[in-house]
């Protein structure tokens, strides 16, 4: 069994700030149609 | 008329070198999907953090173009939070390999897209930078 000691996790990211820019960053790409700069991963 | 990167100067180098590099990666789910959990398609936000602050951001969203961001040219998209303000480092497994990091940057194109970066004279000095600039020395 495991008992090396981890620091406690909630399922999000701390920082509330953080979690507003990631909910932001997702909802940019929920209302774009994707950059064209780059190549697409998913195919 | 001027395509040749920028020399990379040997101090910039070296504190480069000397700071911190730690890479994240965290789930992202649209909100319009937040509540679907069976269907729900999970994209990731990935960052690379040179000392306290990100140099690289790349996002993978379902069925869309990765989105490959640099400091300097994209700052306005970018994490502005330090390292510490965004609590990554204390999320458990959020923090991923370098290799990992690199073998997605590298799969989406960015290599190329920091080197345009850094000869348009957009990217901002950084470790990803200088390990670019010293690859095609």
């Amino acid at each position: 069994c495991d008992t090396e000691e981890q620091p406690p996790v909630s399922d999000g990211v701390s920082s509330q700030d953080f979690d507003q820019f990631l909910n932001a960053r997702a909802k940019s790409a929920d209302h774009s149609s994707g950059t064209d700069q780059n190549t697409p991963l998913f195919t | 008329q001027q395509n040749a990167a920028p020399p990379i100067p040997a101090r910039q180098y070296e504190a480069a070198m000397n700071r911190q590099q730690r890479y994240f990666r965290i789930p992202f789910i649209r909100p319009s999907e937040q509540f679907n959990a069976q269907n729900r398609k999970k994209g990731w936000w990935y960052a690379h953090f040179d000392g306290p602050w990100i140099a690289r951001q790349m996002e993978l969203h379902p069925d869309k173009h990765p989105v490959l961001l640099v400091a300097g040219k994209d700052d306005m998209e970018m994490c502005e939070l330090s390292l510490e303000e965004t609590g990554l480092s204390r999320k458990r497994g959020a923090e991923i390999l370098p290799r990992q990091f690199e073998e997605i940057w590298e799969r989406c194109g960015g290599i190329h897209y920091l080197r345009s970066a850094i000869e348009s004279r957009q990217a901002r000095p950084t470790y990803a930078t200088a390990m670019l600039q010293s690859m095609f020395k």
